[in-house]
């Protein structure tokens, strides 16, 4: 069966945006067939689009390719008229580079980015004609591995997904592969290959794990079946970041993808330490690239892409350290030649908006801000150190500075919320409303994105309750009615997806068979409204007799143990509960890079290098 | 000293499935990977600059387009050639370059007519079937499920006829074909695009059309549904397999010999 001919002959004609399926673009990389060479599937649960721009591929492609002894392809979620097509004429889900079926590989690797792609992995490994099933699988079938943000609770995929890795992808891959060659070269078994790769750090085979569980639900133990298998996995971590690999080839892609630039990673990790943040807790510690190194990736780069933007990308990269000689220098070298510079996310400070103002010195796109509540009292109990005040200087400072635009986001459903600090977004939002049209003179546009708080695994509010749907429905819709103004454009959630997404941020094992329920019921993409089908999602918990508020909207004692408490991102527990009850007595906790060490934990390791002289 | 360049290029292969806008987005890139010397326009969005010539309607392919630049320092024709080629995505190739004396007027403007060659692949014929057998099967057409030993006749013999067909077609006052746009259904007259349309090559059930159409004020007509309307009006039932815009003309001349 030639996938490449009937693709190219027969589907490309028949479905939206063929460019997402043909592959051959600028920089990807097509290895000729080597049979001793190992074959991962870098799979993607979403279109091409959102893939092509998630840095984390990037990474592992080159790494991966770099290699003699391996191949790394591509491989996205077909769109419904894609898959339909496929599932019409009995066709795989294939790869870009070789058009390869999905199980052809000998490892399929998914990222994990969020919880509402779970249903797409299933749906991957269906399409790829891969039992879904780890017991399933026989072994001609790939190894199926699973990575990213999303395996830090990975619980909810136990049974579909042979191998988790625990932390950064790039420092743990090449262990594997070496591990795998191996073994295919002694001719093992799956059992084999997955107790040898047990003994890598930062591996997680949920297999060797039992849970048990107490009447009530509640988890009563989760031992390893045998004795070599340690009882908990601690993350892996790039110890010199600076020095990492990083993608100097990136593939340029032909048709636009969400984030259609150079991402240049200046730091990795935050300490902020926003309690609601499960990327802030995950990826700590704080590790810098250099000046001299970003500034030598980024002409690299630039010369092998021609992307006419490059983005300085962390997760709040106003705090890199040395911020603006990078700006300075970055925006003098590239300006000739019509490259700009971008920085997508602001802290509300006048020194982050004189950044922006540097950077967008022609661009004016419209500046994001994060006050996320209405009062100090609860930005206290969330840790958003920042002061309203703060967050007024940094819009008058982005109106004086020609932005005619801004975005603004708020969360409702935080712990300890009341009507009153719903009430006042409505007071801030008049307050900014007003200042726009003094300093301007007219009404300034305003973008409000608003969304219910989803506690996550991992984070000081693990063990919170997420708020009942409808008071969360309630607190929009009255947000919504009273900021019905004609200069705002409101954003709001689907209050069942962020239910749905809290259930399975902390659920355990037993909704792998949900899961799987749901899938036959024909969910997938959850997280595009237009396909969401919250009811088959109900009809699967109501089947398998278990109930979604146990999940979302219970309140977990300290000492319960929780699904996830065998997996450590280096940040202790005992962390997380003093800062719980920090939040709830309005206590802050200042950032460790500029105050003393909080004793999160994060940086136990001797060999880590966290600060760049 | 400003230059203009005119550069000739081929698309097809996978790239043929990606849109005018995403091609101009491409070739920007590759300009900068190849190092061109671009004049940069001013400005809220600085761009290259850069125009292209009659846009390429998806999934189709050619083997000349168009793209003027402008570049700010002496640049030879032939290095740039062979500079873009290194760095161009599979399936974009400039063939040609040249240098062309300011002030010029856009490619858009001048560019008057378009080649195209049409690949059909036989599916059924319908020519041996008598009127009621037409009548009767006008449903199961639609369906195409008429049944093959229907078939019996070798596509070569029908070289005249399909000629004559097309010749009939052209002869009507109007060819209206039915667009879908956001607005709804619109029709449009498509007669006054048409030059000339004939048969190319007809063997081992291919079919080869050449179809040479007007681009103009009034627009820029997708060739397929030319081909669909001729299709739908004189009941051959074929597969559309390959559209190639095959030349580019200025008052009768192809665009690089200008």
């Amino acid at each position: 069966m030639d996938i490449k001919k009937i693709l190219f002959e027969e589907l490309l004609d028949k479905v939206e945006k063929p460019g997402r399926y043909t592959g051959k673009e600028f920089n990807e990389i097509v290895k000729e067939e080597n049979k001793s060479a190992v074959k991962i599937a870098l799979a993607f649960p979403d279109l091409y689009e959102i893939g092509m721009s998630y840095l984390g591929f990037k990474i592992l492609y080159e790494i991966i390719n770099r290699r003699d002894d391996a191949v790394a392809e591509r491989i996205f979620s077909p769109a419904v008229d894609m898959e339909r097509l496929l599932r019409e004429r009995q066709l795989p889900v294939f790869s870009l580079e070789t058009y390869r079926p999905l199980n052809s590989f000998d490892i399929v690797g998914f990222t994990i980015q969020h919880e509402l792609c779970f249903s797409n992995i299933l749906n991957l490994l269906d399409l790829g004609g891969i039992p879904l099933k780890s017991e399933e699988r026989k072994e001609e079938d790939p190894l199926v591995i699973a990575g990213g943000p999303g395996a830090f609770n990975p619980e909810p995929l136990y049974c579909f997904i042979d191998l988790f890795v625990i932390g950064e992808g790039e420092e743990i891959i090449e262990g594997i592969i070496e591990v795998y060659k191996k073994w295919k070269e002694e001719k093992g078994n799956r059992a084999d290959l997955l107790e040898k790769l047990a003994r890598l750090d930062g591996i997680y085979i949920p297999s060797h794990y039992k849970v048990s569980y107490f009447e009530d639900g509640k988890i009563k133990s989760i031992i390893p079946k045998k004795e070599e298998f340690i009882p908990i996995i601690k993350k892996r971590m790039i110890s010199n970041f600076d020095q990492a690999s990083y993608p100097l080839f990136p593939i340029v892609p032909n048709i636009n993808v969400v984030h259609d630039r150079i991402t240049l990673e200046v730091f990795r990790g935050c300490t902020r330490g926003c309690r609601f943040c499960q990327a802030g807790m995950i990826y700590r510690p704080v590790r810098e690239k250099s000046v001299e190194n970003l500034i030598k990736l980024a002409d690299e780069i630039l010369a092998h892409t021609g992307y006419e933007e490059i983005s300085l990308s962390s997760l709040s990269s106003s705090d890199y350290s040395e911020i603006e000689k990078l700006i300075t220098l970055l925006v003098d070298r590239f300006k000739e030649k019509g490259v700009g510079i971008s920085l997508p996310s602001l802290r509300i400070d006048s020194f982050s908006v004189g950044l922006a103002q540097q950077v967008q010195r022609v661009r004016k796109t419209g500046l994001t801000f994060a006050p996320e509540v209405g009062t100090q009292r609860l930005r206290d109990v969330i840790n958003k150190n920042v002061q309203e005040e703060d967050l007024y200087l940094s819009i008058r400072a982005a109106f004086k500075g020609g932005w005619r635009k801004i975005k603004l986001y708020f969360m409702v459903g935080l712990p300890t919320e009341t009507d009153e600090d719903v009430e006042e977004i409505i007071r801030l939002m008049n307050k900014v409303d007003r200042m726009g049209r003094e300093i301007i003179g007219r009404k300034i546009n305003i973008n409000i994105s608003v969304s219910a708080f989803v506690p996550k695994s991992h984070t000081p509010f693990q063990w919170d309750a997420q708020e009942e749907r409808e008071a969360l429905s309630k607190k929009i819709r009255y947000l919504k009615n009273k900021l019905n103004w004609r200069n705002i454009s409101f954003s709001y959630p689907d209050i069942n997806r962020s239910y749905l997404e809290a259930v399975f941020a902390r659920g355990d094992r037993r909704l792998g068979e949900v899961l799987e329920r749901a899938y036959y019921l024909g969910c997938k993409f959850d997280a595009w409204r237009e396909q969401f089908n919250f009811e088959a999602w109900q009809k699967a918990f109501a089947e398998s007799g278990l109930s979604m508020e146990f999940y979302a909207n219970r309140v977990r004692k300290d000492d319960e143990i929780l699904p996830w408490d065998h997996i450590s991102c280096g940040v202790k527990k005992e962390y997380l509960l003093k800062e719980k009850e920090k939040a709830l007595n309005g206590e802050t906790t200042p950032d460790c890079r500029f105050d003393s060490c909080t004793s999160c934990g994060a940086c136990e390791r001797k060999d880590l290098i966290i600060w760049n002289d | 000293m400003e230059r203009l360049i005119r550069v000739k290029y081929c698309k097809n292969g996978p790239i043929k499935y990606i849109s005018h806008l995403n091609l101009v987005q491409v070739f920007t890139r590759a300009l900068r990977r190849a190092d061109i010397p671009m004049v940069i326009s001013g400005g809220f969005n600085p761009r290259f600059r850069m125009s292209f010539g009659p846009p390429l309607p998806l999934g189709i392919s050619s083997t000349s387009e168009y793209l003027d630049i402008r570049v700010k320092k002496k640049i030879e024709p032939e290095d740039l050639i062979y500079r873009l080629n290194v760095v161009l995505p599979c399936g974009l190739k400039v063939l040609q370059a040249k240098i062309i004396p300011l002030p010029s007027d856009s490619l858009v403007k001048i560019i008057s007519s378009a080649f195209y060659i049409i690949t059909l692949k036989l599916k059924k014929s319908v020519i041996n079937l008598s009127k009621e057998d037409l009548d009767q099967n006008k449903e199961n057409l639609n369906r195409e499920i008429l049944r093959e030993e229907k078939v019996d006749r070798e596509l070569k013999d029908l070289k005249k006829e399909i000629d004559k067909n097309i010749k009939g077609f052209l002869n009507q006052e109007e060819i209206v074909i039915e667009k879908q746009t956001k607005k709804g259904i619109k029709k449009i007259n498509t007669r006054p695009a048409i030059i000339n349309m004939s048969v190319k090559k007809c063997q081992d059930q291919i079919l080869e059309i050449n179809l040479w159409l007007n681009i103009g004020q009034e627009g820029n007509l997708n060739p397929r549904y030319v081909v669909e309307a001729w299709l739908s009006n004189s009941g051959y039932i074929f597969d559309i397999k390959q559209i190639c815009r095959d030349g580019l003309y200025i008052k009768n001349q192809e665009v690089i010999d200008y």
